[in-house]
């Protein structure tokens, strides 16, 4: 007698119909080892059930954003040549912001900041609209988000919303964007579709949601109010979703920039890398400057205290960029960048202060400049220990204030740089391994790293760098591929290269230091 | 020459309009998507590979995907079932594959292959059910983790394994099966 009908319907008995059900509850009253199988079954589904939870790495997170970022960086690129990406981009004067997008991209690692399409404009305050039409009152108007759907902002976050006439535009939290909006009669307000730059922003926490929250809650405005020096925007039910403060101008003259040199002394309340320069230089419609390794030039566009840097490029004047540490290098792209959102300065003799649309603040001081010091000499290998792991029978030297990291078997690392090991079992051509490692699909060392073929200890090996584009979250990442003197057994699993995973600085000073152990030196694995 | 790229331009005007937008869309609903299930789909994940980083490459694997599917996101009309049946193509190819190409997993958590400390440690079952699960052969431990953990009904687990109803159901069954004998036996023990 064959019960598997009914115990195959026994294995999905929450799924059946109430006439599948019917008839095998009516088999289980004649079958008392169905009814025992279903018992069972419903313990063990329990059991499955309450499998343990294994929270993930923040990695995940972190890499699938940064995957994020690329995707709508090429959306970005593919949209640009449609007819709606012209219209939008007509909206800001992209064009000449597209020559800053091209060194930006070039010096910030990771994240996509190519050609900022929307700008928000320094709306002309002559624009001559009659006061009797609806709407007169927000054109030429900026302000400041205060209250988003009845909560504050999220800590550390700038979202700002300027009018023109039938246009509007603003920072979101991390992206510009635009839109067109009419106001049929006084008080009543249409926006149409908001177009956003597609950036990503890791942090801080909440700034991405919350900005998809802001733009929703834009598009279901329907009236504004104007309460002195308040602005709210309600939705169709009568609710304010949005409160912002005005803005007020401040009483700038550009004549007063030129000719004034500064040197940066604070960046969000942090001074730049110790020993770094960061200057500009104000002539007529003109700026220059070091950016902390090499020098910068552009133009400037100030009217009242709006300001804009439309063309930036590097120039020769400071170091070569080859001699700047990454961190001088980062330090650059970030200012370069930061230059490119500014929108609005103050001026008051002792000091300027430039004001970015993200709500960065770069506080100049009058320039008394020395001339750039020579860059600091690679670190010495005197100070460095040396560190044994018998498993993987290799040994190293790394800097001595690096500890081991938490969370790794074999990580060392201190705040200017890291090292990791890991083994790898392949029949494969070291080239096949490197090429595999390098080609990635998340890209973990960029969409186009180098690999370098080298000899490590007699050994064969490759050197895998990243290219600028990789994820910040790779925190630099490069990879040094060597095949094993003798494949090294581990857990019974034999093993024929090496990995040695470190930021890019360290690598190769960690490479030069690394010998395999001798067969004879593996012994058992100790504490 | 110049008649060719004349024939060309109406048809590129014929692009709807709203083509970034669209993209955006389906872009956010992407990390709507991450955000919801990302830690499930780990959990499924690991019970499939029986390893922290190994499941956690694979669900980032999956992601990607459906990042990459972002145009015609708005399409799929059971994104959950859609995503486990994802998740499963990922997990079961990345183990046919696991021969031919594997690392050494150097994470501390890792130190056992099977089941890492924590998950031992968190719930009294947790053992015995990952060593029972770890028995299965993998098609059926992902049916059996599709339909009793995460609720999948047998048309999603059929969806997601690519199997008609009819199959779906015997190899929900069979590994119902397969998991009762493993699991009773780890028990007796």
């Amino acid at each position: 007698m064959s019960h598997t009908p009914y115990e195959e319907r026994l294995a999905v008995y929450g799924d059946l119909d109430p006439a599948g059900r019917e008839k095998v509850d009516r088999h289980l009253g004649e079958c008392p080892a169905c009814a025992a199988r279903l018992a069972e079954y419903r313990a063990m589904q329990r059991d499955l059930r309450s499998r343990p939870s294994v929270a993930p790495d923040e990695w995940l997170r972190e890499g699938f954003y940064a995957a994020v970022a690329r995707a709508r960086e090429q959306d970005r690129r593919q949209a640009r040549q449609r007819p709606l990406w012209q219209r939008i981009r007509a909206l800001g004067d992209a064009a000449a912001w597209v020559g800053v997008g091209v060194v930006a991209v070039a010096l910030l690692v990771g994240l996509a900041v190519a050609g900022r399409p929307l700008m928000e404009r320094a709306w002309p305050a002559s624009t001559a609209i009659p006061a009797s039409v609806p709407g007169a009152d927000l054109v030429g108007s900026e302000w400041v988000l205060t209250v988003l759907n009845g909560e504050p902002l999220v800590e550390g976050t700038h979202i700002t919303l300027a009018f023109g006439p039938r246009q509007a535009s603003g920072f979101a939290g991390c992206n510009r964007y635009g839109l067109e909006y009419t106001t049929p009669r006084e008080g009543a307000l249409s926006v149409g579709e908001t177009e956003k730059t597609l950036e990503l922003c890791l942090g801080p926490e909440g700034v991405m949601e919350q900005e998809r929250a802001y733009t929703k809650a834009l598009r279901n405005a329907t009236t504004y109010r104007l309460v002195a020096d308040r602005l709210e925007l309600a939705n169709a039910a009568g609710d304010t979703i949005l409160s912002y403060r005005k803005r007020e101008p401040l009483p700038m003259d550009p004549r007063d920039l030129v000719g004034t040199e500064w040197r940066l002394v604070s960046w969000d309340g942090q001074p730049p890398i110790e020993g770094s320069i960061i200057t500009i230089a104000f002539t007529e419609g003109e700026i220059s400057g070091l950016a902390g390794c090499r020098g910068y030039t552009g133009t400037y566009e100030a009217e009242g205290d709006h300001i804009r840097f439309p063309r930036m490029a590097m120039t020769e004047a400071g170091k070569q960029w080859e001699e700047c540490s990454p961190a001088l290098q980062q330090q650059e792209g970030e200012y370069t960048t930061c230059l490119s959102w500014v929108t609005h300065y103050r001026l008051d003799g002792e000091q300027i202060e430039l004001l970015s649309a993200r709500g960065e603040s770069l506080l100049y001081t009058a320039a008394q400049l020395s001339p750039p010091t020579a860059a600091t000499p690679a670190p010495p290998l005197a100070g460095w220990v040396a560190r044994t792991d018998r498993v993987f029978g290799v040994t190293l030297r790394h800097p001595a204030h690096w500890k081991p990291v938490e969370g790794y078997e074999r990580r060392y690392g201190g705040p200017d740089g890291y090292f990791d090991l890991g083994v790898l079992a392949a029949a494969l051509s070291i080239d096949e391994v490197a090429a595999l490692e390098a080609s990635h699909k998340l890209q973990p060392y960029g969409s186009s790293p180098t690999i370098e073929a080298l000899t490590v200890q007699g050994q064969e090996a490759r050197l895998i760098l990243p290219s600028a584009d990789q994820p910040i979250a790779m925190e630099r990442l490069a990879v040094l591929i060597v095949r094993y003197p003798q494949p090294v057994t581990i857990r019974g699993e034999t093993y024929e290269y090496l990995s040695l995973y470190a930021d890019v600085e360290h690598i190769r000073g960690l490479a030069a230091t690394l010998e395999f152990l001798t067969s004879l030196d593996a012994g058992p694995v100790e504490g | 020459m110049p008649a060719s790229s004349a024939d060309r331009r109406p048809a590129r005007s014929r692009v709807p309009d709203h083509g970034v937008t669209a993209v955006e869309t389906g872009t956010e609903l992407a990390c709507d998507l991450f955000e919801r299930y990302h830690e499930d789909i780990f959990i499924y994940l690991y019970g499939l590979v029986h390893e922290r980083a190994w499941a956690q490459d694979l669900a980032q694997d999956t992601f990607v995907r459906v990042l990459r599917a972002r145009r015609r996101l708005l399409q799929v009309d059971n994104h959950r079932a859609w995503l486990y049946r994802i998740a499963t193509n990922v997990g079961l190819t990345a183990l046919k594959r696991r021969r031919r190409f594997a690392w050494l997993p150097w994470r501390a958590s890792d130190r056992s292959a099977g089941c890492p400390p924590e998950v031992a440690e968190q719930a009294g079952t947790g053992s015995a059910v990952e060593v029972a699960l770890a028995s299965l052969r993998p098609g059926y431990r992902a049916a059996l983790l599709l339909h009793a953990h995460y609720g999948l009904s047998t048309a999603e687990v059929a969806g997601a394994l690519g199997l008609s109803q009819a199959a779906a159901r015997k190899r929900i069954y069979r590994a119902c099966e397969m998991f009762r004998q493993a699991y009773s036996k780890g028990d007796a023990k």
